[in-house]
């Protein structure tokens, strides 16, 4: 039985390599705008797939679970915090995309550079962002490597399911970059959707005899009413913290997202996508009413978030069983891959080129070494050691992504943005951020990153108006774009 | 009176003349389409969370999650409202 399902999990690695190869048939990957965003050539259907399922991080097969379980209803938040960025790129993907086709940005960073005219400020947000980015890959890896562990029951040591998983991954993004990308993630997102509404049927039908969720919300609300309302049965989701937890979340323009965005065929193509994209969310529901079975049938669980994993292993059939740790690894993997594709990508283009000149093609072949001293120096090393701050240095790198908002603030919505200003606040915010994320954790039970945020913008706003803004030329050709859509 | 240097009071207001104002709606279905969106937002989050969390159970699901579910719907609602409404063909 453990064969089955073990061999069913380790051989998704091998679909997911020979996707990833196949990405790139026709096309050399020797132009950044090729490697690094698949030529702007995704249609809807694979836009929709790869936005989806890189926002659906393993969290959904083990967080999410998790949460229910240890929480309840608070896991919700992020069912609406995902629509909400659905929202937030129906608005600003195209302009992304618009920007990128004019001037010809790839990254986010380069976006930052053109706008503000500051190679200094480029660099810094490439490098300030990729605290956060990395911290993600990492956290995803680690999954990974320990989905691989607990289906092959101990006998694939962390340390190898990192190494293998990381060579898997490096080897089709250095052949294919942004198209093993898109081509996996589509898999990916497919194989996620069916595997976990088989397995949240399968959950419900086998522990209450039904095929619908009521049953099992119905013994919640006679016996543990708790877990249906906020805060939660551990009491920790307040309605501030709730509030804004969302409002940082969706606030926070992630670089692979950016990257997502410049890869549509056509701004109109981002736009369906992103239209439909809260649809894909439903894909968390099963998985939830999992970990709300889980505090029944398996009440004395160590770690909350193997709730999912653990009630396959004793009690699901063997091809669930693996189909479940294939879609937990697909989940896992989906979400690392972009974010250490870009942290390359901007790596080479935001901080390398900028620094010594370097033109497009030695650009595109830093970009693609880069993934190895990455991928073995810094995520594997990290990852292995398993570190127990991982999740505080996440939480800093993800408070950080919401306080570069100003430099978009400027980019969309107000010409008078300086760099100057930008600088402050982000400066502000993010000190206000790390202070309440490592000393004073969410003072009034409100999140860190928002607490940054309303320093920050009064901060960007007073300096920006007292301080030189950027060249009218460029300010105009920006807006030119942003406005028209 | 010879051409002296300009102030530098002087020299940031005719900078700041010179850029182009900030993005907002320009109609009033851009209004509304905005009031839409902001409005859709502002159902996820407190106070109408506050309304919503009752131990209860609405078709199948805690009310807390079943709302959830209404925003994800509202949102696709909103987008495609705004496809009909606000975008041109003009954008590719």
């Amino acid at each position: 039985m453990t064969d089955t399902a073990f061999l069913i999990t380790i051989g998704y690695l091998l679909v997911a390599m020979t996707l990833g190869l196949l990405a790139r048939r026709g096309h050399a990957m020797t132009r950044l705008e090729q490697w690094g965003v698949a030529g702007r050539s995704m249609g809807p259907v694979m836009l929709y797939l790869l936005i989806g399922a890189g926002s659906i991080s393993a969290y959904t097969f083990m967080g999410a679970p998790g949460w229910a379980y240890s929480k309840g209803v608070p896991v919700f938040y992020v069912v609406i915090y995902l629509s909400y960025l659905a929202m937030v790129a129906w608005y600003f993907g195209p302009k992304v995309w618009r920007l990128g086709i004019e001037f010809g940005h790839v990254t986010q960073a380069s976006a930052i550079r053109d706008r503000y005219q500051s190679p200094a400020l480029g660099a810094l947000s490439a490098l300030v962002m990729s605290i956060g980015t990395l911290a993600y890959a990492v956290l995803q890896t680690i999954g990974a490597a320990y989905i691989l562990n607990v289906m092959s029951h101990g006998a694939l040591p962390v340390w190898m399911g990192v190494w293998l998983v990381l060579a898997v991954m490096g080897v089709y993004l250095f052949i294919s970059g942004q198209r093993a990308i898109g081509l996996t993630n589509a898999f990916q997102g497919a194989l996620m959707l069916v595997v976990a509404w088989c397995t949240g049927l399968w959950a419900v039908h086998q522990f209450t005899g039904q095929w619908g969720f009521g049953a099992v919300f119905e013994r919640f609300q006679t016996e543990r009413p708790a877990w249906l309302t906020l805060p939660g049965a551990d009491g920790t989701m307040s309605f501030s913290f709730w509030t804004t937890s969302i409002i940082v979340s969706m606030l926070s323009f992630m670089p692979p997202v950016w990257t997502q965005w410049m890869s549509a065929r056509k701004a109109r193509t981002l736009r369906r996508s992103a239209t439909w994209l809260p649809s894909y969310y439903v894909i968390i529901l099963p998985m939830v009413v999992v970990g709300f079975i889980g505090v029944w049938s398996l009440p004395d669980l160590a770690r909350a978030d193997t709730v999912a994993l653990q009630l396959a292993l004793t009690s699901m059939p063997p091809v669930l069983t693996g189909l479940l740790g294939a879609g937990t690894l697909a989940a896992a993997m989906s979400s690392c891959e972009p974010f250490i594709h870009s942290t390359a990508l901007s790596w080479a283009k935001d901080i390398a080129q900028p620094l010594v000149g370097l033109g497009d093609r030695a650009t595109t072949r830093l970009a693609r070494w880069l993934l190895l001293p990455i991928m073995a120096g810094i995520v594997a090393p990290v990852a292995i050691t398993e570190p127990s701050n991982l999740i505080m240095i996440l939480l800093v790198g993800l408070g950080f992504a919401a306080q570069v908002l100003p430099a978009f603030i400027g980019i969309f919505l107000w010409p008078r943005a300086t760099r100057a200003g930008v600088m402050a606040g982000i400066l502000a915010g993010f000190a206000v951020t790390v202070l309440f994320t490592l000393v004073w954790r969410n003072p009034l039970d409100i999140h860190a990153g928002f607490w940054g945020l309303l320093l920050n913008l009064p901060v960007f706003v007073g300096v920006s108006r007292v301080t030189r803004p950027t060249e009218t030329a460029v300010v105009e050709r920006f807006f030119v774009i942003v406005r028209r859509m | 009176m010879g051409i002296g240097p300009v102030h530098p009071d002087r020299r940031r207001e005719r900078r700041m003349r010179e850029l182009p104002e900030g993005v907002r709606p320009v109609t009033r279905r851009g209004w509304w389409f905005l009031a839409l969106f902001i409005g859709v937002i502002g159902l996820g989050l407190w106070p109408v969370m506050g309304w919503v969390n009752r131990p209860i159970i609405v078709l199948g699901l805690p009310a807390v999650g079943a709302w959830a579910y209404l925003v994800v719907a509202l949102s696709t609602l909103v987008m495609v409202a705004g496809n009909r409404w606000l975008v041109g063909d003009d954008d590719d």
